[in-house]
């Protein structure tokens, strides 16, 4: 452990994370290739979310978020942690929305995620998505527990297996979430939108307490020396303040999102009806300002 | 724009007309300094929304032949000034987090402030250069606690070019603690403690009243602080606590007196 | 084999012998009709907002010149919160109830409420927290303010029945809003007319739809701090009270939690109106529907997050303040989408000039400001200077009366026809717009003044030396010449009702369904309920029936495809009915 405090400049050059950043964009790239050469359209609201994603985990792996956490304060470690669990996965799932994945994995990943094979199987199953949001839920909880969170934090290895986990936990929520699989079966919006719901419920009983405590709960970062100007109360406030405000303020936008695009398929799904029924029904013009 | 500009170089003039009070401590300062960069945001704002309203209402006025075109929306001009709109409040947000040391952090004491402290008995805590008062809302009154003993109602004395911690407390109700010229307020509520700090460079008398509704004589509930040069302010606050002992020791005769009366008989106990 | 045979139920007509409406008061007093429920919500409302305002113009008389001996510090106080509870409680709040009421059902073409006698009993519930509350003017009216922070407001200091009919006045009206929350929610949700969808409400339906879901979440959390309140007061439980444990600023946590939320839903619906009233006047459609209507929703979820902002000054850690300060002005985002699209729908329009438009358009001007000083307001800092001044009282005038209070009468002028069958004068009415327009600025922008130089809410008088004489004087003169101009529109009205020029079904060439019915609607609100195809069906309508009106000047013989009992939307779109000025 160094004495001196990291500026906020240090990157870390750790092999770890980026081979499995470059390798991930590698497969990325290679499976957005293939659905551009069979569709010819661009995905560039994919490949922007996707790369964002990687981006993030970059920043929360390799940026000095990672040392400073590591020791010095709690708040940065709770942003890297709310990072990886939460607003990395989101982006990274969003990459890969339909209908990417339907053009862009080559044919033996898509039979292996077809609905008769074993993998496909248990990503449809009914069960997926109550365990992926009771493993997310685990996840946040169980780190958060004062004890393991700081022997997390001493423990090289153990940090590993709690980011492997906090990442992966928030992919497998996402998924169910945004729903990136190819074909039928989409659940309803609206229970999506609950489903995002009940992991804010669920952080909140972390973030809510860290915020409004007038006592540490962190015994390590408590008694690291005060290298950054504020106080171990004020560090722990920001904690949990910052990660209510992003895990508040990612379900916002999602609830407008979703909204959005439920009036616009809903007003769809009605014209198409209609337009079954009555045939001279004249068809909206297309145009920039939708001038009609 | 032309009240932009002049806004920009506001003086004194324009406090408590178009900007709040300042001058007495250096947080107030502040304070006005981020209030100026959000108004003059918020004032070409307003001029852009009522000017491109006015605009419209007067060249699209109904003219014979004149057709009104039928568009829906356009969602690239919607998401461009959504993100305009969240852009302007991050600048807000992060222009509030830069000057926010300034306001909340106590400026540090004039450099001969230390030797007040001997006088007032108050323990010096190391890098503490700060002179604390205990200030303590009532139904209708504010008192002063100084670290010697002495106290004051309705006018605080302090000395200048001398960091004041104000820590602020409640016997009853809700009532807020405010100063305009001396930064902002802070509100006194009964079972929790409060805290401001001022810091005033030049003898001055600055006025202030209870902020928060607290019952029938809330209108007369005044705050009075008095800067007075340091010595000036030793020998008040000695006197103040000597005047103090004088009248408790008045009071405990007075009282010894009343008892053995009213133990003779001759007084009904009051 | 078994010889029983089930038979299936024959099917039967149940007959109820119809009792004739005896036409006098009674049918008011026993009706469920939603549209004799709104009109009297909106006659009770406006009855109570009349008191409010004589309240308002008592205590800017007390404060128009220093040391003023009108009113004593006592009497006062009890204005205070007799005006405050008063405009909040049972005026702005049920308004919108009113024109709900009249108005949803006749919007999404549907012939009543979903269930019309939970909405007389909402109106009802009303009246009785009115008449509760308004009791105490003849023992001791409450004077601890209308959000009555404890410890202000407990047995020590409030010890009198006032503060409990507010309780009870929180208790009865807060009823009634969920009853009639859960009705329009309903409502909304099953009644709507063929090919209604989602993406084709309109757009006052959505905000009403979005209030009425905020109230559902609202209402519990403060009628649970009121009991509470109640049972401190006299059961000794301790939840406030911090000489036996409990926690004032819980309290203040529990009402804003309430009290923010509050704030949008007085003022959802007057968007949703100004939504309706721009794009008829302007002659073309609302610019981005979805956007709107998205914002709205993105509001109301932003608003539970943003309650301490009422509390910065409280102690409270910095972060904390932070937080709210973000969440804040993130809310400033949807509210700013809004008023931008708003703007936009006037855009490249054919402006007509009416009253509807004129507050409309002094909405946009009024409450953009309130909008700008809210988000310095939101800055913290900022905020510990301004707090608990005249600065916050002018700021949230300038959302609530010019925001809330132009809504509404923008909604009188738009809907005083279809509710009477007669137009309001449009020369009063823009001589009562400019009166109120004039009035307000007057009256709350040099209130920000006083503010800024230090002058405290609710102080029933100040000192000569403070110098806050003249600006106090100038907001007098301004109250009067807003009242003026409120008077006006009642008298308007009233005249109105008598010796307006007759309305015709659609006098503005609407864009909603209600215009489809005559005016006034019957009981049954429309004979033949139209199919939806846009969310704009009147002008489909009136489109439709010019080019068949056409085709049929054509060839003589061509089938008129007329909904039957269109006959009043046909002769004000052949005739162009209804123009009158």
């Amino acid at each position: 452990m160094s004495s001196a405090a990291p500026g906020w400049g240090e990157w870390s050059i750790d092999p770890g994370p980026i081979i499995a950043i470059v390798l991930t964009g590698a497969a990325y790239i290679a499976c957005y290739r293939r659905a551009h050469r069979r569709t010819g359209r661009r995905y560039a609201a994919h490949l922007l979310a996707f790369t964002s994603g990687l981006g993030l985990i970059a920043v929360a792996l390799l940026s000095p978020l990672d040392s400073i956490g590591d020791r010095w304060l709690l708040s940065a470690h709770t942003l890297q942690h709310v990072l990886l669990a939460d607003v990395a996965p989101a982006l990274l799932v969003l990459g890969v929305r339909p209908p990417l994945l339907a053009h862009g994995l080559p044919p033996e990943l898509l039979r292996a995620l077809s609905p008769r094979a074993r993998i496909g199987r248990v990503l449809r199953s009914q069960w997926f998505a109550p365990v992926a949001l009771g493993f997310w839920v685990a996840t946040q909880w169980a780190w958060s527990i004062p004890v393991v969170f700081d022997t997390a934090a001493a423990h090289p290895l153990l940090h590993t297996i709690e980011h492997l986990c906090l990442l992966g936990s928030g992919v497998l929520l996402w998924t169910v979430v945004v729903d990136p699989l190819p074909g039928q079966g989409r659940r309803a919006v609206w229970g999506r939108l609950g489903y995002l719901g009940a992991s804010r419920a669920a952080a909140a009983v972390v973030c809510l307490p860290l915020t409004w405590l007038d006592h540490t709960l962190y015994s390590r970062y408590a008694d690291a020396p005060r290298a950054y100007g504020i106080s171990a109360l004020t560090d722990q406030h920001i904690g949990g303040a910052g990660m209510c405000l992003i895990e508040f303020l990612v379900f916002g936008v999602a609830f407008i999102i979703v909204f959005l695009d439920l009036l616009g398929r809903e007003e769809q799904g009605t014209r198409v009806t209609e337009r079954a029924s009555q045939p001279d029904l004249p068809k909206p013009a297309r145009n920039p300002l939708n001038v009609s | 724009m032309l009240l932009v500009g002049r806004l920009a170089g506001a003086g004194p003039a324009w406090a408590g007309v178009i900007t709040p009070e300042s001058g007495g401590s250096s947080n107030a300062d502040s304070i006005e300094g981020l209030y100026k960069i959000v108004l003059i945001i918020a004032t070409v704002i307003f001029c852009a929304v009522a000017g491109a309203l006015v605009f419209f209402l007067v060249r699209y006025r109904a003219r014979p032949g004149h057709v009104a075109s039928q568009i829906r929306g356009n969602t690239r001009l919607e998401l461009a000034w959504t993100g305009a709109a969240a852009l302007i409040l991050v600048v807000l947000a992060a222009l509030t987090f830069s000057s926010l040391h300034g306001i909340v952090t106590p400026a540090a004491s004039g450099d001969d402030a230390g030797a007040i402290f001997a006088t007032v008995d108050q323990p010096p805590a190391p890098g503490d250069h700060a002179l604390h008062i205990k200030v303590t809302g009532r139904q209708f009154v504010w008192r002063f606690d100084y670290p010697n003993g002495a106290y004051s109602y309705e006018e605080l004395q302090v000395p200048i070019d001398t960091t004041v911690i104000v820590d602020i407390y409640s016997l009853d109700v809700n009532h807020s603690w405010w100063v305009p010229k001396l930064g902002g307020k802070f509100d006194a509520i009964p079972g929790y403690v409060n805290h401001t700090w001022f810091k005033i460079t030049k003898p001055g008398v600055f006025t202030g009243q209870c902020a928060e509704l607290c019952g029938q004589h809330h209108a007369q509930m005044i705050a009075t602080v008095r800067a007075v040069p340091a010595a000036a302010w030793e020998n008040w606050v000695a006197t103040q606590k000597q005047l103090i002992a004088q009248a408790g020791t008045a009071d405990a005769l007075a009282h010894a007196k009343l008892n053995s009366q009213v133990g003779a008989g001759q007084v009904e106990n009051p | 084999m078994a010889t029983t045979t089930s038979l299936a139920p024959v099917p039967q007509i149940a007959t109820h012998r119809a009792e004739p409406d005896r036409g006098d008061w009674t049918s008011w007093v026993t009706t469920t009709d939603h549209k004799r429920i709104g009109i009297l919500y909106l006659v009770t409302c406006f009855v109570f907002f009349m008191v409010g305002g004589v309240e308002a113009l008592l205590m800017r008389s007390q404060l128009a010149v220093p040391n003023n001996t009108l009113i004593n510090a006592e009497h006062y106080n009890q204005l205070v919160t007799m005006h405050g509870t008063t405009m909040i409680f049972l005026f702005v709040i049920p308004v919108w109830a009113g024109f709900a009421n009249y108005m949803v059902p006749l919007m999404i073409g549907a012939r009543d409420m979903a269930f019309p006698r939970l909405n007389a009993l909402s109106y009802w519930l009303f009246v009785a927290g009115g008449v509760v509350f308004y009791s105490s003017v003849f023992w001791n009216p409450p004077d601890a303010g209308w959000f009555s922070y404890t410890p202000l407001s407990n047995g020590t200091y409030s010890p009198t029945a006032g503060q409990d009919t507010w309780i009870y006045l929180i208790h009865l009206t807060g009823l009634a809003s969920a009853i009639g929350a859960i009705n329009i929610v309903v409502t909304i949700a099953t009644m709507r007319a063929p090919g209604m969808g989602w993406g084709r409400l309109p757009l006052f339906c959505w905000g009403v739809l979005t209030q009425a879901i905020m109230l559902i979440v609202a209402i519990p959390v403060i009628a649970g701090a009121v009991t509470m309140l109640l049972t401190d007061r006299h059961f000794h439980t301790c939840y406030f009270d911090p000489r036996c444990g409990g926690s004032p600023l819980l309290w203040q946590h529990l009402f804003w939690f309430f009290g923010h939320p509050e704030v949008y839903i007085m003022i959802l619906p007057g968007f949703g109106v100004i939504s309706e009233v721009l794009p008829v006047f302007a002659r073309k459609p609302i610019f981005g529907y979805r956007a709107i209507a998205a914002s709205t929703v993105g509001i109301a979820f932003l608003s539970v997050l943003v309650w301490a902002h009422h509390m910065f000054t409280a102690p409270i850690p910095l972060v904390v303040l932070a937080f709210f300060m973000i969440s804040s002005m993130a809310i400033a985002v949807p509210t700013g989408v809004k008023v931008i699209n708003w703007v936009a729908t006037l855009w490249r329009g054919s402006i007509v000039f009416r009253t509807p438009l004129y507050f409309a358009c002094g909405f946009l001007v009024l409450f953009t400001l309130g909008g700008l000083s809210g988000v310095m307001l939101a800055i913290f800092p900022i905020d510990w200077q301004v707090h608990g001044s005249y600065f916050v009282v002018a700021h949230f005038h300038f959302v609530l009366v010019a925001g809330a209070v132009s809504a509404v009468m923008a909604a009188i002028y738009f809907w005083f026809p279809k509710m009477t069958g007669r137009m309001l004068s449009e020369s009063l009415g823009k001589l009562s717009f400019w009166f109120q327009f004039v009035g307000f600025l007057v009256t709350f922008g040099v209130q920000h003044s006083l503010g800024l130089s230090g002058m405290p809410r609710r102080v029933y008088t100040y000192n000569a030396d403070t110098g806050w004489g003249t600006d106090n004087l100038i907001s007098t003169i301004g109250a009067f010449i807003l009242a003026t101009g409120v008077l006006l529109t009642v008298f308007n009205v009233v005249r109105s009702l008598k010796y307006g020029v007759v309305a015709g079904p659609d006098p503005w060439k609407a864009n909603t369904l209600e215009w489809f019915s005559t005016s006034p609607p019957p009981a049954h609100n429309f004979d033949v309920i139209p199919k939806v195809t846009s969310v704009e069906p009147m002008k489909d309508l009136r489109a439709q029936i010019a080019q068949d009106s056409r085709n049929a000047r054509a060839t003589p013989t061509a089938r008129m495809r007329l909904p039957v009992g269109a006959a009043g939307a046909v002769q004000s779109a052949t005739s162009g009915g209804g123009e009158h000025v």
